[in-house]
């Protein structure tokens, strides 16, 4: 500090030169903001992410129950929500039985398939799902871009993350497919991942594996791997399922909750501890925040006392150091809730493959998780602490600052 | 404290990660036991995660240039070499050689978002070290 410094920029130039200066502050402060957003932030819009995909998948759906093979809760998980391929089939002739249950609307079959392991790049480790388009709820009503209404036999549609472009190409079993449309994505794997093809076009394939050099594949038609039941209006669904397991007692049903009761389970695990971590994470900032601002203010004491001499006001040294300590704590604050964004968003496709969590991580889940509120309340933390620190300091009358006494 | 340490240190941390990423933390298809071994050479990810090795053996070998030689042009050169190396992993991964396109391949889904948050830590620690030094305040 210089007396150019005070010719120059005056008090409140002043004021800004001295404040910024702090090297261990700035950092310190920057620093444990950041790392506190970043984790907090972190699993606050995991748990959205996972949430909000889960809800975009049961209404997506469309189906009020799902009957499964008994043992096919472990796969369908994995295919459900990371959309990895799995196999697994159904017990013969409930795909046309199922029509006669009572309170049953519609029930459309899928049948889940594996691309073939030899596949590369574009074509590997891929859920394959033949449908029905005439019996269809789950998949037609969300294609987005499309070529035309209902896909051709020769046509299939993608999900959100496969990259194929409408018109593109894809091959399977020997058999060449056209990208009709291509699913909007939704955070499951489900959606985001497989490669829906009508029944009509995987009977094609299944006769182009059979070529010489072919990879061959065999289709368990008349078993599909599930149905999707959609209930009568004015039925109940858990009624229904009673209905169904009463008439095929090998075979599991399934409401929508119950799908998703796995992964909520789960996530009701790692949500219990956000409470905790949340207040641990205050308390440690608040320690550390205070304890930086003791020892910056410690060793500003004849700066503080200059000041004052200078003639500066105690409320305009509190307002400066006080707007600096929530400037740099929400430069922080927002770099950390960045990097949590943005590091979710990139493994958001490993949490769904590999851990079985789907999800979908917006603005809309963003704003509406706890983020804001605990942001918010770590800056105001930060803002009372650095007034409180500011104003004890400036107790003392300027000549003891100068002096280091105070 | 020599405040030059700590983005050295770092790139020594991100210098082993990237060598640990592709074959070990977040393997490549081939290594992910996805594919046949005679097929994996042959993988565009495999050959993005050697290229992936190697850029981190250099990052390793620009921090403990730096452990050695703090400033002057050899600790410059240093994070400079570091960054650009960082930076080039981004062009790696997203332009050529790449990754597999489909979207649960594991260097998809695993390899790609590890080393790209990676490269993107060493470009931000590299930049850390360049920034030129001031006078001890505070």
């Amino acid at each position: 500090m210089t007396e150019r410094d005070v010719e120059i920029f005056g008090i409140p130039g002043l004021l800004w030169r001295v404040s910024f200066r702090s090297r261990l502050r700035f950092f310190s402060l920057l620093a444990v903001m950041a790392v506190a957003s970043l984790l907090l932030c972190g699993a606050l819009f995991f748990q959205g992410g996972v949430e909000a995909a889960i809800s975009r998948g049961m209404e997506r759906l469309g189906a009020d129950l799902m009957v499964i093979p008994q043992g096919g809760d472990v796969p369908l998980q994995k295919g459900l929500l990371g959309g990895v391929p799995v196999t697994f089939s159904l017990p013969p002739g409930m795909e046309e039985g199922l029509a006669s249950v009572s309170g049953v609307a519609a029930a459309a079959p899928q049948y889940f398939l594996a691309s073939a392991r030899a596949s590369c790049c574009e074509a590997g480790n891929l859920l394959l799902v033949g449908y029905d388009p005439g019996q269809d709820f789950t998949v037609l009503p969300w294609k987005g871009k499309a070529a035309g209404g209902r896909p051709a036999d020769d046509a299939l549609l993608v999900g959100g993350a496969v990259m194929k472009g409408v018109g593109a190409q894809l091959r399977f079993y020997n058999h060449t497919f056209t990208v009709a449309g291509r699913l909007e994505k939704s955070g499951m794997g489900y959606f985001d991942n497989a490669v829906f093809i009508p029944l009509a076009g995987v009977a094609a394939m299944e006769r182009s594996s059979r070529s010489p050099g072919a990879v061959p594949i065999t289709v368990p038609w008349g078993r599909p791997s599930l149905l999707l039941v959609k209930a009568a209006a004015g039925a109940v669904p858990e009624d229904v399922a009673e209905g169904i397991r009463s008439r095929y007692p090998g075979v599991r049903v399934l409401t929508m909750p119950e799908v998703f009761r796995q992964a909520k389970q789960r996530l009701g695990r790692i949500s219990g501890l956000l409470v905790p971590l949340a207040a641990s994470a205050w308390v440690v900032v608040t320690a550390i925040v205070a304890a930086a601002h003791s020892l910056y203010l410690g060793g500003r004491k004849q700066a503080l006392g200059l000041l004052r001499v200078m003639g500066a006001s105690r409320l305009r040294i509190v307002m400066m150091f006080a707007g600096e300590s929530l400037a740099l704590a929400s430069a922080g604050a927002a770099a950390g809730s960045l990097s949590a964004f943005w590091i979710i968003r990139m493994f958001a496709p490993y949490f769904a493959v590999v851990s079985g969590f789907p999800l979908l991580l917006n603005l809309p889940v963003i704003a509406g998780s706890a983020a804001p509120p605990l942001i918010a309340l770590f800056l105001a933390t930060t803002l009372l602490q650095s007034v409180l620190t500011v104003s004890l300091f400036l107790r003392a009358e300027p000549y003891e600052l100068i002096r280091g006494e105070g | 404290m020599n405040m030059r340490i700590i983005p050295g240190l770092m790139l020594a941390v991100t210098g082993a990660l990237l060598v640990l990423i592709p074959r070990h933390l977040f393997p490549t298809c081939g290594f992910a036991g996805l594919t046949e071994t005679e097929k994996a050479a042959r993988m565009i990810c495999n050959t993005t995660g050697g290229i992936t090795t190697w850029l981190g053996v250099l990052t390793v070998a620009c921090a403990l240039t730096l452990l050695f030689r703090k400033g002057g042009a050899l600790g410059k050169g240093a994070f400079l070499l570091a960054g650009a190396a960082g930076v080039a992993l981004f062009f790696i991964y997203t332009v050529w050689p790449g990754v597999c396109k489909a979207p649960t391949m594991p260097c998809r889904v695993g390899t790609l978002p590890a080393a790209l948050l990676t490269a993107g830590v060493q470009v931000l620690a590299a930049a850390a070290g360049l920034r030129p030094v001031k006078g001890r305040n505070g």
